[in-house]
C-alpha cells in the first residue's frame, strides 16, 4: 500500500486573464494569473496536510487541482490509492448482456443444427464449406455448442464477474477451440473478438474488460488534461495481458476517469449556504450523492438504487456527522438549518462516495466562533472513522496549528515554508511565516504589543515580483532578493505621500512619467535639468531602505533618459532548513 | 465626556412571519477617545445596533428608546438633522468597501461629492486640500486620486473608506466588521491605522466585530451581545480576566489562537430570531441554566465596578 497518497511536482496553474480584443492587439499575447507557480509537496496517507496562506496565495487553487478541477500549465499531480478498496465495477452492462445473448444464439444455433441434421451442419453453411466439414468434427461442434451455452449461463449468473471466471472462460474456450477445429476455432475467434473489443480502452475512460471496469488506483493529472488510470499489473488476467497488452491507458476524455477520481477525492467548501440546493430536503441531497457514485450493476441499474438501502445509508451518514436524530434532519429543508448544521450536511454529502481524500477548503471560516470547534472536532473524528486523509486549506494559522500534522505555507503561488507543523510553529524560519504568526490577534488584553507588520499587500499574481515574491514587503530583505524598477517607483510614491517631500515630487514627478522595465526604471529628462534629476534620484536613494538602495547597480543618463538599474536577483531555491523546506535567501 | 449614550434601545423588523426583535433594551455608552468593542455572533443584533445609531436602517425597522449624541436624540430626530449628523459628526465604515464605493466614480469624485453634500458651495481647491490631508493620514498616495475603486487593493479601498469617514473630523466612528474581508496582515494594518487615527482625531469608535481577538487588541470597553440583548458590558481587561456571563465565558473559551491546546465550543445552535427561547435566550445552551432562567429575561445588575451583566447568577 502506498504511503504517499498525493504527490505534486512542480505544479503550475495559470488562469488566462480576460482581455479585450483591442487590448490584446496592443499589449502582446495572452496574460495569465499565476495562481500556482511551481509548487511541490506530498500528502501522506492518514495525515492532515495544511495549505495555509492569505487570499490569492493559490492555496484553494492547489486544493482544487487535486480533484482535476483546474487547468494545469506544467508539472503533474499523482494520486495513488490503496488497491484494497478497488472493487471491480461494471461499466457496460448492456454490452455484456449483448455479448452473452450473442453467445447463446450462436451456440444454440449450432446445437439445433447438429441435432436436427444428425451429423451435418450443411444447412447453416451452404457456401461450399460443407464439403470441408467431416462428420466427426460436426459431432464435436455439438459439444462446443452445449459448452458455450453453459458458459454463457455461467457468465450471466456470475456477477460481478471477477478475475477467476474470466480466466475460466478463456481457458475452457481455448480447450474447445482445440477440440473442435476448424469450426470451433472460428467460433472462438468470434468470442475473442468480442472480448478484445470489450477490453479495448475506449476514448472516454478506463479499461473496459469484458464489460467490467477495474477501478484505477493511480491517477496522473498533467497539462494535456490527460488522466492515466492504471490498474495494477496483478489485477490483469494473463488473458488480458496476452490479448490486450499491459495496461497504461492514456485518454483525453475525462468523464469516466474524473468520475472515478471524484469518488476518491471530495471537497468541502467554505460556504455551506451556497453549497446546498435550497429546493431539496437533506435526505434528497444525500440520496443524489449516494446514487451518483454508486457502482453500476449489470443490467444498467445502479447497485444500490433500492430506495430503502439508499435511505438507510443516508441516515447513517447523518448520524455520523452528528445530526441527531437523523430521521428528523432527513426530512428537513437545508434552509431551515443553521450554518453549522448545513456544513455538517455538506460534509455528509462529501462522505457519500466513501472518498479517501477530503479537501477541506476553509471549512469553518464562515461559521460562528462558538460552533467552529465542534465542526473541527467532527472532521477529526470522521478522519479516524472513515480512514480519511485531509488537505486542510485555511488562512488561519491558529486553526491549522490545532488540526494539521504537516503544513505548507503559500505566498503568491509559491511554497515558502513546508514541513512538520510542530517544528514550524515552534520556530518559524521564513520571514513571511513569522509575519503571519505575528499578525494573529492575541485574545489577551494584558499582552497588547505594537506589531511590526510587513508593509503593503499581496501583489498582483499576473505580474509577480522578481526574485523572492515577498521581497517588497519583507522586513529582513537582502539586496539580492529581487529588487527591480517598480520597487523604486513604489518607494518614490510612498515617499511623496508626505507633504514634506513635495519639492522632490515637483522635480521628479509625476510618477506617471516614470517607466519601469524589469530591472530598471527610467524617466525622460527633456523637461528639467538632467544633472539635477540624477542628483535628486541619488538623494532619494540615500534615504531609501538599505536593501533597495544597495541593490541599485547604477543611476545614469542614457540618451534623453535617466535610468535607475538594479542588479539581477540571486537564484532562489527551496532548501532544507532544520527539518523543513524553506525558500528564502537568508538560509 | 460621554459622546454617545444609548438607553433602552429597541429595534425590530417587520417580517412576514411576525416581528423580529433584533435589539432589545440595549444600554451603551461611548466616551470620547475610547473604542468600544461590540462583539457577538451572526444575527445577534450588533450590526443593527450600529446602523440604528446613524439611523440607516431599512424601512421595515421600528426603533424605540433613546440615542443621545451631539445634543440630539437620534431616535426622534428628523431626517434633515440626521443628514447633517451623518458623515459629519458620526461616520460609518463597513465590511465591504466595494459596496459603498461607486465603481464608476474616481476617488476624487467620491470626496468631492461627499464634501459638496454637506457644504454645497465648497470650492474645489479647498475640498482637495482636505482630501489630501485625510489621504495622507491613511497613507494613500494622493497622485492616485484620479483612479477608480477597482484599481485599488482591498486594504487600500478600506483606507479610502476610512479617509472618506474622516473628512469632517467626526467625533464618532462606527466600524462594522471593518476588516472581516481582509487578510490577517492587512487586518492588523488597518486596525493599527484606526487606532492611531482615533488618537489623532480624538474620536470615539464603536468597533463591531465577531472576533474577540480584535477586541482584546484594540478596544478599551466591550459589550457582548446575544440574541438582541446585551449580555455583559465592562472594561476589556476585566471582562477577559473574569468573564461573568456564561455566554461570555463560552465565547472566550471557543476562541482559537496560537496557544489553544484543546477545542472548546458552546453546545447547541444559535437562537432562532423568529422564535427566541423564553426568558434568558441563552438558557438552552447554558451550562449553568436554572429553572428561573426560562421564565423572564434576567434583570441587568452591576456585580462589579464598571461591569453590568444580565444573568440570574448575579442577583443585584
Ligand atoms: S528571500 Fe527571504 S529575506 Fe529575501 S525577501 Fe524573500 S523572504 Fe525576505
Ligand atoms: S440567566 Fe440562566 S440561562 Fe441565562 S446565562 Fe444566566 S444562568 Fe445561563
Amino acid at each position: 500500500m502506498p504511503d504517499v497518497l498525493v504527490r505534486v511536482r512542480d505544479l503550475k496553474v495559470y488562469y488566462p486573464l480576460f482581455r479585450g480584443f483591442v487590448q490584446r492587439l496592443l499589449g502582446g499575447g495572452a496574460r495569465f494569473v499565476r495562481a500556482v507557480d511551481g509548487i511541490s509537496f506530498e500528502v501522506q496517507r492518514g495525515e492532515v496536510f495544511g495549505l495555509v496562506g492569505e487570499s490569492g496565495c493559490g492555496k484553494s487553487t492547489a486544493g482544487r487541482s487535486l480533484m482535476g478541477l483546474t487547468p494545469i500549465e506544467e508539472g503533474e499531480i499523482v494520486l495513488e490509492f490503496p488497491s484494497a478498496s478497488a472493487k471491480p465495477q461494471f461499466i457496460r452492462p448492456r454490452e455484456l448482456k449483448m455479448a452473452c445473448v450473442a453467445w447463446w444464439a450462436v451456440s444454440a444455433a449450432y446445437l439445433a443444427t447438429a441435432t436436427y441434421y444428425g451429423v451435418s451442419g450443411s444447412a447453416l453453411f451452404p457456401f461450399g464449406l460443407v464439403a470441408t466439414v467431416p462428420g466427426p468434427y460436426v459431432d464435436a461442434l455439438g459439444i462446443v455448442g452445449s459448452v458455450q451455452v453453459l458458459l454463457g449461463l455461467a457468465l450471466w449468473l456470475l456477477r460481478p464477474w471477477s478475475r477467476r471466471p474470466a480466466r475460466l472462460v478463456a481457458g475452457i474456450g481455448a480447450a474447445i477451440a482445440f477440440a473442435s477445429l476448424p469450426w470451433g476455432l472460428l467460433l472462438f475467434g468470434v468470442e475473442v473478438g468480442i472480448l478484445v473489443y470489450l477490453g479495448t480502452p475506449d476514448p472516454s475512460g478506463l479499461v473496459r474488460r469484458q464489460g467490467l471496469l477495474l477501478p484505477a488506483t493511480k491517477f496522473t493529472l498533467t497539462k494535456d488534461g490527460i488522466l492515466e488510470g492504471i490498474p495494477r499489473a496483478e489485477q490483469q488476467t494473463w488473458f488480458e495481458r496476452w490479448f490486450i497488452g499491459p495496461r497504461t491507458v492514456r485518454t483525453a476524455g475525462f468523464s469516466w476517469v474524473l468520475k472515478q477520481l471524484r469518488g476518491k477525492v471530495q471537497i468541502v467548501y467554505q460556504d455551506p449556504h451556497a453549497a446546498l440546493n435550497p429546493a431539496l430536503t437533506v435526505g434528497e441531497l444525500l440520496r443524489h450523492a449516494l446514487q451518483a457514485h454508486a457502482p453500476i450493476a449489470p443490467g444498467g441499474t445502479r447497485a444500490s438504487s433500492r430506495l430503502e438501502e439508499v435511505n438507510a445509508k443516508a441516515l447513517k451518514l447523518l448520524d455520523d456527522v452528528g445530526l441527531r436524530p437523523p430521521d428528523q434532519f432527513f426530512a428537513k429543508q437545508s434552509t431551515d438549518m443553521s450554518g453549522g448544521q448545513k456544513q455538517r450536511v455538506v460534509i455528509a454529502r462529501a462522505l457519500a462516495p466513501k472518498p479517501l481524500l477530503l479537501v477541506a477548503d476553509e471549512p469553518v471560516a464562515m461559521l460562528d466562533m462558538s460552533i467552529r470547534a465542534k465542526v473541527l472536532e467532527l472532521l477529526l473524528d470522521l478522519k479516524e472513522k472513515y480512514g480519511l486523509t485531509y488537505v486542510f486549506i485555511t488562512h488561519d494559522l491558529a486553526t491549522a496549528k490545532l488540526v494539521c500534522d504537516r503544513i505548507a505555507i503559500m505566498y503568491l503561488g509559491r511554497l515558502v515554508e513546508a514541513g512538520e507543523a510542530r517544528r514550524i510553529y515552534a520556530d518559524p524560519k521564513h520571514p513571511y511565516t513569522r509575519a503571519l504568526l505575528q499578525a494573529i490577534p492575541i485574545p489577551d488584553p494584558s499582552r497588547r504589543t505594537k506589531k511590526e507588520l510587513p508593509k503593503g499587500e499581496v501583489p498582483d499574481a499576473v505580474f509577480p515580483p522578481a526574485g523572492c515574491r515577498f521581497h517588497p514587503r519583507c522586513p529582513v530583505a537582502l539586496p539580492t532578493c529581487g529588487w527591480e524598477g517598480r520597487d523604486f517607483l513604489d518607494y518614490l510614491e510612498e515617499r511623496w505621500i508626505d507633504p514634506s517631500n513635495s519639492d522632490e515630487e515637483a522635480a521628479l514627478g509625476p510618477i506617471e512619467d516614470w517607466k519601469s522595465e524589469d530591472l530598471g526604471a527610467s524617466r525622460s529628462v527633456r523637461k528639467g535639468d538632467p544633472e539635477v534629476i540624477v542628483a535628486r534620484v541619488q538623494a532619494a536613494l540615500k534615504e531609501a531602505p538599505k536593501p533597495l538602495a544597495e541593490a541599485v547597480d547604477r543611476v545614469a543618463l542614457e540618451l534623453d533618459r535617466v535610468v535607475v538599474s538594479f542588479r539581477p536577483p540571486a537564484r532562489l531555491e527551496p532548501k532544507e532548513v532544520e527539518g523543513r523546506i524553506v525558500e528564502c535567501l537568508l538560509y | 465626556m460621554t459622546l454617545l449614550d444609548i438607553e433602552g434601545l429597541n429595534v425590530s423588523y417587520a417580517s412576514r412571519a411576525g416581528p423580529i426583535r433584533a435589539v432589545i433594551s440595549a444600554d451603551l455608552k461611548i466616551e470620547a477617545g475610547q473604542t468600544l468593542g461590540l462583539v457577538g455572533e451572526s444575527g445577534c443584533g450588533k450590526s443593527t445596533l450600529g446602523k440604528a445609531i446613524l439611523r440607516i436602517l431599512p424601512d421595515t425597522a421600528t426603533v424605540t428608546g433613546s440615542i443621545r449624541f451631539a445634543g440630539l436624540d437620534l431616535v426622534t430626530a428628523e431626517e434633515p438633522a440626521l443628514r447633517k449628523i451623518r458623515g459629519r459628526n458620526a461616520s460609518l465604515i463597513f465590511q465591504d468597501p466595494m459596496t459603498r464605493l461607486d465603481p464608476l466614480m474616481t476617488v476624487r469624485h467620491h470626496f468631492l461629492e461627499l464634501i459638496r453634500a454637506h457644504e454645497p458651495d465648497a470650492d474645489e481647491d479647498d475640498a482637495m486640500k482636505r482630501t489630501r490631508r485625510v489621504l495622507t493620514a491613511v497613507r494613500i498616495p494622493p497622485d492616485r486620486l484620479d483612479q477608480f475603486p477597482h484599481e485599488f487593493s482591498g486594504g487600500m479601498r478600506q483606507r479610502i473608506m476610512i479617509a472618506l469617514a474622516l473628512v469632517f473630523n467626526p467625533t464618532l466612528l462606527v466600524a462594522d466588521e471593518p476588516t472581516t474581508s481582509l487578510d490577517v496582515i492587512v487586518e492588523a494594518q488597518i486596525l493599527q491605522l484606526l487606532d492611531s487615527i482615533k488618537n489623532e482625531f480624538e474620536m470615539g469608535v464603536l468597533l463591531i466585530t465577531h472576533n474577540l481577538g480584535l477586541i482584546a487588541e484594540y478596544a478599551e470597553e466591550m459589550a457582548v451581545m446575544y440574541a438582541g440583548h446585551i449580555a455583559e458590558r465592562g472594561p476589556v481587561r476585566d471582562v477577559f480576566k473574569e468573564p461573568l456571563h456564561p455566554y461570555t465565558k463560552g465565547l472566550l473559551d471557543s476562541v482559537i489562537d496560537l496557544e489553544t491546546r484543546e477545542l472548546h465550543s458552546i453546545p447547541g445552535q444559535p437562537p432562532d430570531l423568529l422564535q427566541p427561547p423564553s426568558g434568558c435566550p441563552f438558557h438552552p445552551r447554558c451550562p449553568s441554566a436554572m429553572p428561573v432562567c426560562t421564565g423572564a429575561f434576567p434583570p441587568t445588575t452591576r456585580p462589579r465596578r464598571d461591569r453590568t451583566v444580565a444573568c440570574y447568577l448575579y442577583p443585584g
